[in-house]
This record gives structure tokens, C-alpha cells and sequence, in this order.
């Protein structure tokens, strides 16, 4: 489908990206490891010793037992979402993604409320278990949706062979699980890089991790160097523990766009109730309880929080709309470019961009783009789009990618044979049939955008408002009614969001050839 | 007569694998159905693909009424230039286009400015005119495969590949799409080269048969000769 | 031709689009740049009434000083090659003192610093000092009887206190200035034996001190050190909780004032030292006492009956400066200290 052409303006685009995103990185990296004067590799060794070395313990005792347990228990949810005759479905869907729209560390104070409430020992709650279990209940969906997507393109002819030949158990154990094998691998090291990078969530629950030295080394010491080479060391820790499933990462679906070929085979569960009850207690034991807490929280005191709280936000609104949705329209066409491109090298490229810490990419973007000359960059909204497509070009890219894996090549040559040159293939074919994948992919830019806050608190120009950013400063010293009301009321914003995103994609997506 | 498909000494493989090794081989212009046989993996699909010029052979040359389509493993005349119409196996149909959008597909790009007869009338010869609206998904397997056969054959291709295309049928469809490829072949006078699994329809529709084993002809003439024929390769495969 | 028409195009101008409508945006104006550790809900106030009253916009960073942020601060020395900020408005001393040494501010004497005593004023005119906050021990009245309020810091050591008292993280903010400030007064040895102490008195760290006023005010915990401004919400919603001042018959209680500096080379220098003067107003001192309790450091502001007044208080006698470089010296045993 590529002429040469065409190959030589994706390419353009490619390195357009690498000067203006990759190279900032590279270039703070090059700069703290070898010109500062009060650095050299020595910094490297220490960072391996006593306190830190625990600290590093920590982290990957929480990030892979969060990334396990979301796995396992996303794996049940997402088979009593795809494989069992559900009433509501959609609506059940949409409930169970509310974690992902709250900030993690609102999550643990919600949490921590209720268990001090309820009289759980302190010990319990402020350690290590309790920041699993947080981040756990905060990655969950993630892992379900992934998974549920690759159940659902899991052909029933297969099962239904299995299920011939033996009881439902083992076809679930032997035919299913190794089938999605590639989403449970890539959900596991999505949820164990966010994790790993989460920065909050132990600092609340007072444990040390290796991101909270990261974060000393910035804020106590004003160390860049060594802030950035821990920094670094995560990056390699993370690259490490995603080596063995790399293939898995790179090569394979994150979110299955299902083929309209096959039917999915449903589970005839004898008591289907009984899964949808599971079901039921999963979301009010962990989505609803928790936004409960917050809305307890926020209506406590006499004043009106909520309204209060939306008058404060309201300044942010239209900020964060404006730069979240042209983000999100960046991300989505270089993801739909690079995904094009198909480059193995371009991928960890991606993936390192990802998994560099965000506030190293703040600091990478400021050092890059604070010169009189890039000024029209740095001073304006335009380097938080930068920061926005630092951050998630990764994950939109995977998201195509899936999408144009499962279109068959035949439709092409089909096309092409019939004198379809690759330019009208491309606009005629692969575009609207990759339109879901896209879609998506814009989607999750912006669902993600909207809560990102290490990276913009460190380069949003002056008078510009952000939602995190605004919710952040002002819950510094606010009563707690009123964090947990402007909490609410970015929960809201979300959703007004998500419905609208939702109407438009039932208006203009009108696929009459996806229902069979 | 005239020669319109020639395959001089063309070499094709994926990786190790040689899928095809030297073959040479000439199809003139009015031979009607021409089928290829041979074991799965024996590079049928290929010839055709190579012919439609979807992959291009490291070694050797095809001509196509005497032109040059490919030398040397560079393409030299792409795959829409070729006026061949292709069947794939999956059939390929678009599922974002209707019925008739996907048969109007080839002939918009031609710029045909009443298309939109040709392809009614098309579907009408087809007796698929009542799911010019339907989307392929709405389909039968045997209505997705007339769609797919007008689809290839409304641009008035000169050659026509099909890719098994009465594989998974009835009976009484099989009938009717052969019918029809007979009618086409006298009509229009153009060439089909069918790949098939069934050696006795093949036998007993076209004029001439190719069969390919390991990657060489194991045999190319017509089916009377392939019924007589000693070579032990073919006998071994039509069970003779 | 086609291609060019059809993607490339659009995609650029869609791009410089999107340059041109966010460069639009910061045509200069008559504006001044400020960045902020002050809480938002009660710095943005005080910046609307200077907009209000000079016509100049202002133009914020805000921040918080709770550890997980990584700060204002952290941006301005990032920034140091090409400043984009006139005034760093900080919640303490120390900070200020950082970027001093790393020679990102300028002097700059304000004629409003007149009335405010000297020893809140860098002496090279760095920063200046103005509203300030004190390092208050806030104790809940239902957990603890009133006889059994410590009288100094130094009694937190007690056996009596020994798991009932919180402090915030000492690398950060207010906590990290207080510790610093003893060690300039009690001398490292002493300093370092009364922190070996409180460990073994099980000491609680909390993330923040708006962290520490939860806790207490909750019931979580008796006591906790924080600052008067989180003392005082907590006792504006109505927590059961009081606040101490402690040391006042021995080396007094830290006073923290709220600072104000010049950046060096900034965009708008003149703007940028009109809103140091309104900053350094007994206006501003004023508007602060009654939003967030701070104390006025000018005399006769007058403040409402719930501000205590520096007049009643005995305070610390330290030179911030000192403190200041203090601060960086510990940070290693303080790191040290919080994670053993």
C-alpha cells in the first residue's frame, strides 16, 4: 500500500516527531549523564544501596502484584462481560471504567476514609498491601477492557470444537486463556509500567518506592542529574520486566476491534444470575464505594461544595476541552502514521517515550523549548500538547496498530487489482474500516489527557487552566468536602465527555455492516 | 493464435521456502477455463498472485499480450494496470460497502460515468438485484460469491482469476456459478484461470489443465491428455 | 499532486493552526508572570484584587508545597536560561534561598519594606519577607487533657508522647525549615540526638501538614506539628482541635514569613517589581490574615480576633539565611532519618 512516496512523508513525519518529542528526552538524558559537572557514573552505583535498593524492592513488589492481581481478577470481569447474556451490558461496561477518570490519589484518600471509618487497624492500611489493593481497584479496568476484547474475537467454531470434546472448564483453561494470552501479557505490563510510575499513591499510604526518591531527588535536593539518573535506572528496571513479553507488547492487540466474521459463543451458564451478582458486587464494592465516600466527603459542612467546587473548575473547563481534544487529534493521526509504518525500532522508540517518567518529560520539554527562540512553543499551550503526545502516543498507537492488523490484506489487493491506487485504498478501505480502531485510540488520548498532571504541572504556560492542574493546586490546603467535590465534578466533566463522544460516534460511525 | 499469459522461467520464494522454481509455461488467447492443480502448498495461489502481479517473482518474466508485466523482480506494470479481475479465497468483499457500492468499486476508479447501469445490469444477469442495498455480512455464502464474482467481472477484465471459488458450496450454487463463468468465457471471450481442489469438475469444465507439484508443472495440457497422461505424479493425484 | 492535496496539506495546516491560535493567545500584553508556592484559593485572590487595581494581568503558576509536587521551584531553575517569570511568590525562606544561591534572583528594595523588621529582609534584598505563618503544635482537645500539652518542642522526646505525635515530611516545605531552624539553634549535636529521639519515640510522617492537620483533627492521631494556616482551617471546620505555640519561656517558636522575589532577567522587570510593592502592602498582609490567619508583619494592620499577633508571641531569633543553607546541609541525614 506504500509508494515510495507516501513512504517518504511518513517517514518526514516520523522525524518531525523525533526532533520535537524524542530528541528533548535524549537530549536531557546526554546532558545528566555526561556535562553536568557535579555528576558522573559514580551517581549510578549509589543509587544501589541500603535504603534505595528497599525501596526498589518495593516498588516492584507493588507494581507486580498489582499488575497480577489486575490480570487475574480483569480477566474474571471481562468474562462475565463478553461470554455471559448480561442485561445492561453496555451500561455495566461504562460503570466499570470509573476508576480510570479519578486520580489515584483521591482513590486512596476515599479508601482510607472509609477503612479508618470501618476501624481497620493502621497497620493495615498505611503499607504496602493497602497501595496494592488501591492500584489494583485502579487499574482493574484497564485489564478487563483489554481482555474482553481479545475474548471477544476468540471464534466460537473454536470453542464450540473444545467444548465437544470436553467440559467447558477445560476449554476455558486449555482453548481460551492461552488464546488471549497476548492481552493478559500486554494488560499485565501496561498496569505494571503505570504502576511502577505511580508516585502518589505510596506516598499517601507512607511507602517508600523508588519513584517517591526520584521525586526527593527533584524536590529536596534540586538534583536533576541524580533525579534523572534514577529516572533512568526505572526506565531500565521497566524495560527489563517488559523484555520477556515484549513480543507480546509490541506485536500484538490491545484492544480487539471485533472481525464481523464470527459470532461470540456465550457461556450457558446454569445461573446466569449468579455471574451477573458477582458482577454487581465487584462494581459496589469498588467503583461505587469508593465515589460514594466521595460524595459523603463532599456534602459534609454546611456549604454547597459541589457548586462551589464547579465555579472554581469552570475556568478549566474550556482550557482543558480545547487542548485535550486537538491532543487527542495529534496522537490519533501520528498513531494512525506510525502505525502505518509498521517499524519494530520506531515501537521501542514509543515505548521508551511511555515509559520515561512524566516529570522527566516536563523537565525535558522545559530545558528543550525555554529558548527566546522556541518561545512561541514553550509559552503557549502548544508544549502541552507536546507533553500530552509524549506521554500517550504509545498507547493510541497499539490501539491502531490492533486495528489495521485485523483488516485482511486481500481487501487491499482486491482494491488494487480493481485500479485502486494505494492513496484511495488507504482513504477508501482502511480508513473507515480502521475508523473504530481510531475512534478509540482518540478516545483513550483523551480520557488520559484530561488526567495527566506530573508532565503539565511542570510546563503549563502562565494563565493557562488546566483541569489536574487546577484540582491539584487548589486541593493543596482545601477542606476535604470540597477536594472531594471538585473530584466529583472532574468525574462529571469525564462523563459529559465520554456521552458526547459517545452520540457523535453513533451519528457519524452509522455501521449498519457490523450488525449482522 | 495469439499468446496472452506467458511465464518465462519464474522463480518465487518466501524466505527458504522456493514456492515456485523455474516455470515457463504459455496460455493463448481463446483457451477458455484454465485450471490449476496440485497439492495444498504447491504454490497455486502464487501463480495466480504473481499473474495478478500482488507479489513479483525474484526471477524471470510475465508477459501479458506480449507486454512485459514484470522482469526481474521489479513490477513493471502495477496490479490495476493489468485489467485481470481476481476472486480471492475469503472473497475479500468489502464489509463497509453495500452490495452495489462494492461492485461500483472498479468502474468509479475507471471514471465510467454510467456505472450505475452497468452495475444494475449486472446484478440483474446475477439475480442478486434485491440486495444491492445489503451489506456483505447479510449475505449467504453462495450470495457473497456472485457478489463478488459480478464485483471482479464489471470492469471487463481480460483474464480472471478465481481462487477456489466453489469451494464450501451446494450443489445447486456450484451449478449456477459454473453456469455462469461458462456464459462469461463465450461471451466476453476472456480467460480464466481457476484454482481448485475438485480434479473432476476441473476436468470436466475446462479446456485446459495446469498442474503444479513441489513447485514445478508437473503437467500442462488439456483434459483429455491429463486423463491419458503416464507421468506419475498426476496419476498419483487424480487417482487414476 | 493528489497525495500533497489531500493529507499533507491539511495536516500542516492544521498544525500551524493550532501554533498560530495558542501563539495568538500570548500576544504580549501589559502583564507580569508570577509563580506561586502559595495555595491557589488563597493566592489567586489577592492577585485579582492587584489586576483590579493596576490593569496589569496576571499571569500564574501555582503550586502546592505538599511533597508530591514537584514545584514551582524545580521550574524556575529549569527555566534559569530563559526566564518566563518576574516574581517567585514563596510560603517560606528557604525556597527563596535556593534560588538565590543559584543565582536566578536579583535585589530589589522595595519601598513598602520599610515598616517591616529587618530580620524578615535577606540582606542583599533577594527576597522579602511579608505575611507570615508559625510552626504551631495542633493537638485534639479529645484525645489529649489539657495538662498534658507539651510545653516545647523538645518535650515531644517524653514516653508520654511516644506514638501519639505527627510531623510532615522533613524534606519538604515548612517541616524541612522548621528542623533546619533547630538545627541553627540547638546546634547539630543536639539537633541530631533530639530527631534520633523522636524515631524512638515513634514518630509519625506525614505526607504534608495539611496531611498532619487531618490526621488530628480526625482523631487519627493526638498531635501533630503544622503550620498555623492548616491550624486554623481545621479549627474553621469545626475539628475539635487546638492550637499551641511552644517553647515561649525557652528559644521561642518559629515564625515562617511568606517571601517575595525578583527574577533576574525577566520579561517585564517593571511590572514585575509593582507587584512586589502590592505584595509587600499592608493591603495584601491584611487580605491574608483574614483568608488564610496569616500574621501581619507590618504594624497596625488590623486583623480579626482569631489571628494571634506577633506582639504576643515569643519568637525564634534565627537569621533565615542561615537556616536557609542549613537546610541543604541536613537533607542527606533527614532522607536518611525519614526512611530508617
Amino acid at each position: 500500500m506504500k509508494t515510495p512516496k507516501t513512504k517518504y512523508f511518513l517517514w518526514l513525519i516520523v522525524a518531525i516527531f523525533a526532533v520535537t518529542i524524542l530528541l528533548p528526552l535524549l537530549m536531557l538524558i546526554f546532558e545528566a549523564l555526561f556535562t553536568e559537572t557535579n555528576f558522573a557514573f559514580d551517581n549510578f552505583l549509589t543509587i544501589f544501596q541500603g535504603e534505595v535498593l528497599k525501596s526498589i524492592a518495593n516498588s516492584l513488589i507493588i507494581s507486580l502484584s498489582t499488575g497480577l492481581l489486575s490480570v487475574i481478577i480483569g480477566t474474571g470481569l471481562a468474562f462475565i462481560l463478553t461470554k455471559i447474556k448480561l442485561p445492561l451490558k453496555n451500561i455495566l461496561r461504562l460503570i466499570l471504567l470509573l476508576p480510570l477518570f479519578l486520580p489515584p490519589y483521591i482513590t486512596s484518600v476515599a479508601w482510607t476514609d472509609f477503612w479508618l471509618f470501618a476501624g481497620f487497624p493502621k497497620s493495615f492500611i498505611y503499607g504496602i498491601p493497602s497501595v496494592i489493593f488501591i492500584l489494583t481497584t485502579v487499574y482493574i479496568p484497564l485489564s478487563a477492557f483489554i481482555i474482553s476484547g481479545s475474548l471477544e474475537n476468540v471464534s466460537a467454531s473454536i470453542e464450540e470444537a473444545g467444548e465437544m470434546m470436553s467440559s467447558y472448564k477445560t476449554v476455558f483453561f486449555k482453548i481460551i486463556l492461552p488464546l488471549i494470552r497476548p492481552a493478559l501479557f500486554s494488560s499485565f505490563i501496561l498496569i505494571f509500567i503505570l504502576s511502577v510510575s505511580e508516585f502518589a499513591v505510596p506516598s499517601y499510604l507512607s511507602v517508600n518506592v523508588f519513584t517517591t526518591e526520584i521525586f526527593t531527588q527533584f524536590t529536596a535536593f534540586y538534583n536533576y542529574s541524580s533525579a534523572i539518573a534514577h529516572a533512568l535506572v526505572l526506565t531500565l528496571i521497566c524495560f527489563i520486566i517488559i523484555f520477556p513479553g515484549k513480543h507480546y507488547l509490541l506485536q500484538t492487540p490491545f484492544v480487539s476491534f471485533g472481525k464481523k466474521s464470527h459470532k461470540i459463543k456465550y457461556y450457558s451458564a446454569e445461573k446466569p444470575f449468579i455471574y451477573f451478582l458477582v458482577y454487581l458486587t465487584y462494581i459496589i464494592l469498588f467503583v461505587f464505594l469508593p465515589v460514594m465516600m466521595l460524595i459523603i466527603q463532599s456534602t459534609e459542612g454546611s456549604n454547597f461544595a459541589l457548586m462551589q467546587s464547579i465555579k472554581q473548575l469552570l475556568p478549566a473547563f474550556s482550557d482543558t476541552f480545547l487542548l485535550t481534544i486537538s491532543s487527542a487529534v495529534f496522537i490519533t493521526i501520528l498513531g494512525l502514521i506510525f502505525a502505518l509504518l509498521r517499524n519494530k525500532i520506531l515501537d521501542y522508540i514509543l515505548l521508551f517515550t511511555f515509559a520515561v517518567p512524566a516529570v522527566v518529560t516536563g523537565i525535558a520539554l522545559i530545558k528543550f523549548y525555554n529558548t527566546p527562540a522556541l518561545n512561541f512553543i514553550y509559552g503557549t499551550s502548544a508544549v502541552i500538547i507536546f507533553a500530552f503526545i509524549s506521554r500517550f502516543i504509545f498507547i493510541s498507537e497499539k490501539i491502531i496498530a490492533t486495528g489495521l492488523e485485523q483488516i485482511p490484506p486481500s481487501y487491499l489487493e482486491a482494491a488494487s487489482v480493481m485500479g485502486a491506487s494505494p492513496f484511495y485504498s488507504f482513504k477508501k478501505i482502511l480508513l473507515p474500516l480502521t475508523s473504530e480502531a481510531l475512534f478509540t485510540a482518540f478516545f483513550t488520548a483523551i480520557i488520559f489527557s484530561i488526567g495527566e498532571l506530573s508532565a503539565v504541572i511542570m510546563v503549563y504556560p502562565p494563565g493557562i487552566s488546566l483541569l489536574s492542574v487546577r484540582i491539584f493546586t487548589l486541593s493543596a490546603n482545601a477542606p476535604q468536602n470540597m477536594v472531594s467535590a471538585m473530584c466529583l465534578t472532574a468525574l462529571l466533566f469525564t462523563l459529559i465527555i465520554i456521552f458526547i463522544m459517545l452520540i457523535i460516534k453513533n451519528t457519524v460511525f452509522k455501521k449498519q455492516w457490523k450488525q449482522s | 493464435m495469439e499468446t496472452i499469459i506467458e511465464f518465462k522461467n519464474c522463480t518465487k520464494s518466501f524466505g527458504k521456502n522456493t514456492v515456485l522454481n523455474d516455470i515457463s509455461f504459455k496460455i493463448k488467447k481463446d483457451t477458455g477455463i484454465v485450471s490449476v492443480l496440485g497439492k495444498s502448498g504447491s504454490g497455486k495461489t502464487t501463480l495466480l498472485r504473481l499473474l495478478a502481479g500482488l507479489e513479483i517473482p525474484e526471477k524471470g518474466e510475465i508477459f501479458i499480450n506480449g507486454k512485459t508485466v514484470c522482469k526481474n523482480g521489479k513490477n513493471i506494470i502495477p496490479p490495476h494496470k493489468r485489467n485481470i479481475g481476481f476472486i480471492f479465497q475469503d472473497l475479500a468483499l468489502f464489509p463497509h460497502f453495500t452490495v452495489f457500492e462494492n461492485i461500483a468499486f472498479g468502474l468509479k476508479l475507471k471514471k465510467q460515468s454510467d456505472y450505475k447501469n452497468t452495475v444494475n445490469e449486472i446484478l440483474k444477469k446475477f439475480e442478486i438485484y434485491s440486495l444491492k442495498n445489503n451489506y456483505p455480512n447479510q449475505l449467504s455464502g453462495g450470495q457473497q460469491q456472485l457478489v463478488a464474482l459480478a464485483r471482479s467481472l464489471v470492469p471487463e477484465p481480460e483474464i480472471l482469476l478465481t481462487d477456489e471459488p466453489t469451494a464450501n458450496l451446494d450443489v445447486k450454487l456450484k451449478k449456477k456459478i459454473e453456469e455462469l463463468l461458462n456464459d462469461i468465457v463465450k461471451q466476453n471471450n476472456i480467460i480464466i484461470l481457476s484454482v481448485t481442489h475438485d480434479h473432476k469438475d476441473a476436468i470436466k469444465q475446462s479446456s485446459e489443465i495446469l498442474m503444479l507439484n513441489k513447485g514445478k508443472i508437473a503437467f500442462f495440457g488439456t483434459s483429455d491428455e491429463i486423463i491419458h497422461t503416464k507421468n506419475i505424479s498426476v496419476t498419483e493425484f487424480l487417482e487414476i | 499532486m493528489n497525495r500533497f492535496r489531500k493529507i499533507i496539506f491539511p495536516f500542516f495546516i492544521s498544525f500551524f493552526a493550532v501554533l498560530v491560535f495558542v501563539s495568538c493567545n500570548q500576544t504580549k500584553q501589559n502583564e507580569v508572570v508570577v509563580y506561586t508556592s502559595i495555595d491557589q484559593v488563597f493566592s489567586e485572590p489577592v492577585l485579582k484584587t492587584f489586576e483590579k487595581k493596576t490593569g496589569i494581568t496576571v499571569k500564574a503558576v501555582f503550586d502546592t508545597e505538599e511533597a508530591k509536587s514537584t514545584g514551582v521551584l524545580n521550574r524556575l531553575i529549569a527555566e534559569k536560561s530563559n526566564p518566563q517569570c518576574d516574581v517567585f511568590w514563596s510560603g517560606d525562606p528557604m525556597r527563596a534561598g535556593v534560588l538565590k544561591q543559584k543565582g536566578i534572583t536579583e535585589a530589589y528594595q522595595s519601598s513598602e519594606s520599610k515598616g517591616i523588621n529587618p530580620c524578615f529582609i535577606d540582606k542583599d534584598y533577594n527576597w522579602t519577607g511579608f505575611s507570615a505563618r508559625a510552626r504551631v503544635l495542633l493537638i485534639n482537645t479529645q484525645l489529649v487533657k489539657e495538662q498534658d500539652y507539651p510545653k516545647s518542642i523538645l518535650d515531644l522526646t517524653n514516653e508520654k508522647y511516644k506514638g501519639k505525635f505527627a510531623i510532615a515530611n522533613p524534606l519538604f516545605g515548612t517541616a524541612s525549615f522548621h528542623i533546619a531552624a533547630l538545627f541553627t539553634e540547638l546546634g547539630d549535636k543536639k539537633a541530631k540526638q533530639f530527631l534520633e529521639d523522636l524515631k524512638k519515640n515513634d514518630v509519625i510522617i506525614a505526607v504534608s501538614n495539611g496531611d498532619v492537620k487531618k490526621k488530628v483533627s480526625s482523631g487519627e492521631i493526638e498531635m501533630g506539628l503544622t503550620d498555623t494556616d492548616d491550624a486554623n482551617e481545621a479549627i474553621k471546620e469545626g475539628a475539635p482541635v487546638k492550637m499551641i505555640f511552644l517553647d515561649q519561656n525557652g528559644f521561642g517558636n518559629l515564625i515562617v514569613p511568606n517571601t517575595v522575589s525578583l527574577i533576574k532577567n525577566s520579561p517585564d522587570n517593571a511590572n514585575g517589581k509593582k507587584l512586589i510593592d502590592f505584595l509587600l502592602s499592608p493591603e495584601t498582609e491584611k487580605m491574608l490574615a483574614v483568608s488564610c490567619a496569616q500574621m501581619p508583619l507590618h504594624k497596625k494592620v488590623t486583623t480579626p480576633a482569631n489571628i494571634p499577633s506577633l506582639d504576643k508571641i515569643v519568637p525564634m531569633n534565627i537569621d533565615y539565611d542561615k537556616a536557609a543553607k542549613k537546610d541543604e546541609q541536613i537533607k542527606e541525614y533527614l532522607k536518611e532519618w525519614v526512611t530508617k
